[in-house]
């Protein structure tokens, strides 16, 4: 009888447990009517189980198109009234062990442009740069975006050539000692 | 009642653990690599002097159902202090030393650590998460572990003969191949959602993205004629591992003339060759080596009796292992 009732308990578990799974998965940028209303009514039942058990997750690899978009993040200092290169950076400036880190770090806080408003850009360049190439306390720091698009239709490889443009990015100063 | 005994034996069917056993050694000497590689960087990532600082925490991180040591572990020594503390149960559990305590330990460390600061992780990480959380609570993870081989030496001296191998029932595989199917078959509808995937440009593009890519354009560019095929065969590929939610009694009522093959078998092996091009291709972080981990879990007993077929040199290694350390052929028991 206690064999059962464990096994009862494992199967409801393991259905739940999938239900789960694929409930949370299902994709974010699908707008179709159906995946619509299941993320509706369906998540809020499995989210919690998900976080709580640290198994939140999203196959958007790749997708739903490869990132095109490659950026040089150049941070500059306002100094003697004008301003000057500090350093121009990416993930590629990192070893072969760093590098995997780095590059979602970079393009998770720097890239993600509708979201991480508040501050994220800024104290990831004031760590950067602040306390790493002496800049005194207070001096002005901005980011900008060197970067350029690689084409998402068929071209001839061996004749394309990056065409750069620069963004703004944000500015701020560099903080008290003890922060930088 | 015939329902009841479907569904029994579905969960509970008996199945080597072999396959769960070399899925924890990879898990875990793929998880040690990785944090190992970030050494330089523990407090920069999660410590509160490091970017992600208290107050950024509480804007980037979601505030409810977050749970992590790393919230009251907060100065750089004692987050150090718990890097290694993982480190050393991450090994333990490759190796096998009190493999059951030391699963459960690293798992919980590493989703700590992983939920301090989200902005650092991939894909190969969820997954890592994923299969961590499904080896912690499998019945048994003993297979090729320094326990099991303890127990042999003792069982042999007492006995004279091998320990049964090792077992446990199917649920636990059936949760790793939900997650597989889940993985796969979400990531193809993503790429259906773009336009890049299916005009067949996405692959090129991505092998264009310096940061992704292992090599200069010049090894790059003769690749590109191939470029379409590779990305619309992984496409296919991707979508066909919804298939084996197919179950076996739909496939039987099929007339006996057409060809059964073995699905999961040739979807693995053509993972081997799309992930092993990635991880020789492109820096995707862990993501690669992930897969080929969870693709050990999914051999079963079946897999490795093919897989005896078509090379039996290879699969004669275990049992010439266990010839050399006791100097004489032993006997196995049959499975009770």
């Amino acid at each position: 009888m206690r064999k059962i009732a464990a096994q009862v308990i494992i199967v409801l578990f393991c259905l739940w447990h999938m239900f789960a799974v694929g409930v949370y998965a299902i994709p974010r940028a699908s707008s179709d009517t159906l995946s619509i209303s299941l993320r509706s009514v369906l998540l809020p039942v499995v989210t919690p189980y998900m976080l709580i058990t640290s198994q939140w997750q999203l196959w958007d690899l790749f997708s739903p198109d490869p990132l095109r978009r490659v950026d040089y993040y150049r941070i500059e200092a306002y100094q003697r009234g004008a301003w000057f290169p500090v350093t121009t950076m990416s993930a590629n400036d990192y070893n072969i062990w760093r590098h995997p880190f780095y590059s979602k770090l970079f393009v998770n806080v720097f890239n993600e442009f509708d979201k991480n408003t508040d501050g994220a850009k800024e104290r990831l360049m004031q760590l950067l740069v602040c306390k790493p190439y002496h800049l005194p306390q207070g001096t002005q720091i901005r980011l900008v975006y060197e970067y350029y698009v690689v084409p998402g239709n068929d071209v001839d490889w061996n004749r394309w050539k990056p065409t750069f443009a620069n963004d703004s990015g944000p500015v701020t100063s560099c903080p008290d000692p003890p922060d930088a | 009642m015939m329902f009841l005994r479907s569904l029994q034996a579905f969960f509970f069917s008996t199945q080597s653990a072999r396959g769960f056993g070399l899925m924890r050694i990879a898990w875990a000497t793929v998880a040690f690599s990785y944090f190992l590689m970030q050494w330089q960087d523990i407090d920069f990532f999660y410590g509160n002097d490091g970017f992600m600082n208290p107050d950024l925490s509480h804007t980037l991180m979601r505030s409810n159902l977050h749970y992590t040591f790393l919230a009251v572990v907060t100065s750089p020594h004692a987050v150090f202090a718990l890097y290694l503390l993982m480190l050393l149960c991450i090994f333990a559990t490759a190796v096998g030393i009190f493999p059951r305590f030391m699963l459960i330990a690293s798992v919980l460390l590493m989703f700590s650590f992983h939920e301090r600061d989200t902005m650092v992780l991939g894909g190969g990480d969820t997954l890592l998460r994923n299969i961590g959380f499904i080896l912690a609570i499998s019945p048994c993870i003993d297979a090729f572990s320094l326990k099991r081989l303890d127990a042999q030496h003792r069982n042999i001296e007492k006995t004279g003969t091998l320990l049964p191998p090792p077992t446990m029932s199917a649920w636990p595989y059936r949760l790793l191949l939900w997650q597989m199917i889940v993985l796969y078959g979400t990531s193809f509808w993503y790429k259906m959602l773009g336009t890049m995937w299916t005009s067949g440009t996405a692959v090129q593009a991505a092998l264009h993205q310096p940061f992704f890519s292992r090599w200069p354009d010049s090894i790059i560019n003769p690749l590109m004629p191939m470029a379409h095929l590779v990305d619309w065969a992984s496409l296919i590929w991707e979508g066909l591992w919804i298939l084996l939610l197919v179950p076996r009694w739909l496939t039987d009522l099929l007339p006996k003339q057409i060809p059964r093959i073995p699905l999961k078998r040739i979807l693995m092996i053509f993972g081997i060759f799309f992930h092993g091009s990635i991880f020789i291709l492109m820096d995707a972080g862990s993501f690669s080596l992930v897969m080929f981990t969870a693709y050990l879990g999914l051999i079963r007993d079946d897999d490795i009796a093919w897989f005896a077929r078509l090379f039996p040199r290879v699969a004669a290694l275990p049992s010439r292992f266990i010839r050399r350390i006791v100097g004489r052929e032993m006997q196995r028991p049959a499975v009770s």
